[in-house]
């Protein structure tokens, strides 16, 4: 019964992968990194003063940036798509549970994702390691960050796919993911009242970006902060993950 | 014939809003009662909106009505017990347009529990006939819609479901795709599956049908053996509810 239940979940997850090897939105991704990466390795070995900092933060901001988008418009047609076109019908009316329908989905984008990661992720890690001679340690804990980030990122979209349409899903997580990331500024900046906190602590809260300023700024960063970050991100992940999965226990289709 | 009740719904009452923004609800499903016997063939009429799809929807668990109750070989209707029991044919072809005939075949019969089924496939011949004469190595995207309807007919036939589900399967088909469609359809009822098919045609219904039930704003108008009603009797009735509507 087990193993029947792991065996649709990976053949849905493994529909989310095959779709995703035949969307041009992924090798638009990797193209766009691929030549982004090299032209800054490129400039930044005539440039010396590029080599460290620089090449670290525009690199895995790219990634950042390339992976958000590609997470936000992959997530939404993906599944905007199969209630629209009713191949969503096809796998519930039969043996596929709505769970199993839905962990299989959500591991399939994230495992799309962090192939597309990893791929263009071990370039910047080639490229930064052939311009200062040395593997930094730093950029292997932000493909990781970024990686579980992901994780955070396709949960929200899911729980916002299964709500609203494909449009305003998109505005609606834009507008969380900026208004997530002006409170994590403040948190930093200036410290916050109560209620700037408790909106911080429910709002999906989006770390990457303090790890990478942390890098960008050459500051220590010790391996408490390396476990909050993922136990956090983790966490978030997890409880947006069992709110969908409750959203979508209810949903009429 | 067994007395087993394939189909049980009692009461079944649905109404949905006209505009997210509005609190008024209008009611799809009335006080909707059928029962279906297993081995039962029984098509569904009725204009747009009469209902049909939105029943049926509630059959499969995918519509959850606001009151009455649904069962499925006595088991909650989209419970796993009573989806092991199934299959479903929608009016729109699933489409994996990357994928070959046996490719699409194998991908989904992976996805259905071999529980509850018996190991000696009796559809196993009528699936070889239905996709017998579509290429084998060429992807979806080349076939013609008759072929991916028969394509989806196999795959809804696949681990010997005992009660299947047509959605206004013969749409859009030329007329030898609709006769291939009735004769699959007859075949299934020469093995004993119960077969319950929501259609715009009478033909269709008359044809492919031991009984015919014809729904009209979200209530039985009729509920008859097809020997006992004719061609005329049913576009009579269907002229009637017409004349209502307008």
């Amino acid at each position: 019964m087990r193993g029947e239940c792991m065996r649709a979940i990976w053949q849905i997850s493994r529909d989310v992968l095959l779709e995703a090897r035949r969307n041009q939105l992924f090798l638009l991704t990797l193209g766009l990194s691929f030549t982004l990466i090299l032209l800054f390795t490129a400039v930044s070995h005539v440039e010396e003063s590029l080599k460290n900092r620089l090449f670290s933060e525009i690199s895995m901001t790219l990634l950042w940036l390339m992976h958000f988008i590609l997470a936000i418009f992959f997530v939404t047609e993906s599944l905007y798509t199969d209630v629209k076109d009713k191949s969503i019908y096809f796998y519930l009316v039969r043996n596929v549970s709505r769970q199993q329908y839905l962990v299989g989905k959500y591991l399939g984008f994230l495992t799309a994702i962090t192939v597309s990661i990893l791929v263009s992720g071990l370039t910047v890690l080639l490229c930064s390691t052939w311009l200062n001679s040395t593997l930094d340690v730093k950029l292997v804990w932000g493909l990781v960050f970024l990686i579980w980030e992901m994780a955070l990122i396709v949960s929200v979209l899911t729980l916002l796919s299964f709500m609203f349409s494909k449009l305003i899903t998109v505005f609606l997580f834009l507008f969380l993911f900026f208004f997530a990331s002006l409170l994590e500024y403040l948190s930093i900046d200036s410290g916050m009242n109560g209620l700037l906190s408790g909106l911080l602590f429910l709002a999906p809260n989006f770390k990457y970006y303090s790890y990478m300023e942390m890098i960008v700024h050459a500051k220590a960063i010790s391996s408490k902060y390396i476990v909050f970050l993922l136990g956090y991100t983790g966490c978030m992940s997890l409880f947006y993950l069992i709110a969908t999965s409750l959203q979508f226990r209810s949903r009429e289709l | 014939m067994s007395s087993e009740i394939a189909i049980f719904a009692s009461q079944v009452k649905k109404s949905f809003r006209k505009n997210p923004r509005h609190k008024e609800k209008f009611p799809v499903l009335n006080n909707l009662s059928l029962s279906v016997t297993k081995s039962q063939s029984i098509a569904i009429l009725g204009p747009n909106g009469a209902g049909k799809t939105t029943f049926m929807k509630a059959l499969l668990g995918l519509v959850f009505p606001d009151s009455g109750q649904i069962q499925i070989f006595s088991h909650p209707a989209g419970s796993q017990m009573a989806r092991q029991r199934l299959g479903f044919l929608s009016e729109l072809p699933l489409i994996l347009d990357f994928l070959s005939r046996q490719s699409f075949l194998n991908h989904f019969a992976s996805l259905i529990s071999d529980a509850g089924h018996s190991k000696d496939n009796t559809l196993d011949t009528l699936i070889q006939d239905l996709i017998g004469n579509i290429p084998i190595d060429l992807p979806m995207s080349s076939y013609s819609k008759g072929m991916m309807q028969r394509l989806n007919f196999a795959r809804v036939l696949q681990k010997d479901p005992e009660l299947i589900f047509l959605d206004e399967p013969a749409t859009g088909l030329d007329p030898i795709g609709q006769l291939n469609i009735v004769r699959i359809v007859n075949r299934l009822r020469e093995l004993g599956r119960t077969i319950y098919v929501n259609t715009h045609s009478i033909d269709f219904a008359l044809e492919a049908a031991d009984r015919v039930v014809v729904l009209h704003q979200g209530r039985i108008v009729t509920d008859q053996m097809c020997k006992d009603i004719s061609r005329s009797e049913l576009e009579n009735l269907f002229l009637g509810l017409d004349s209502i509507r307008s």
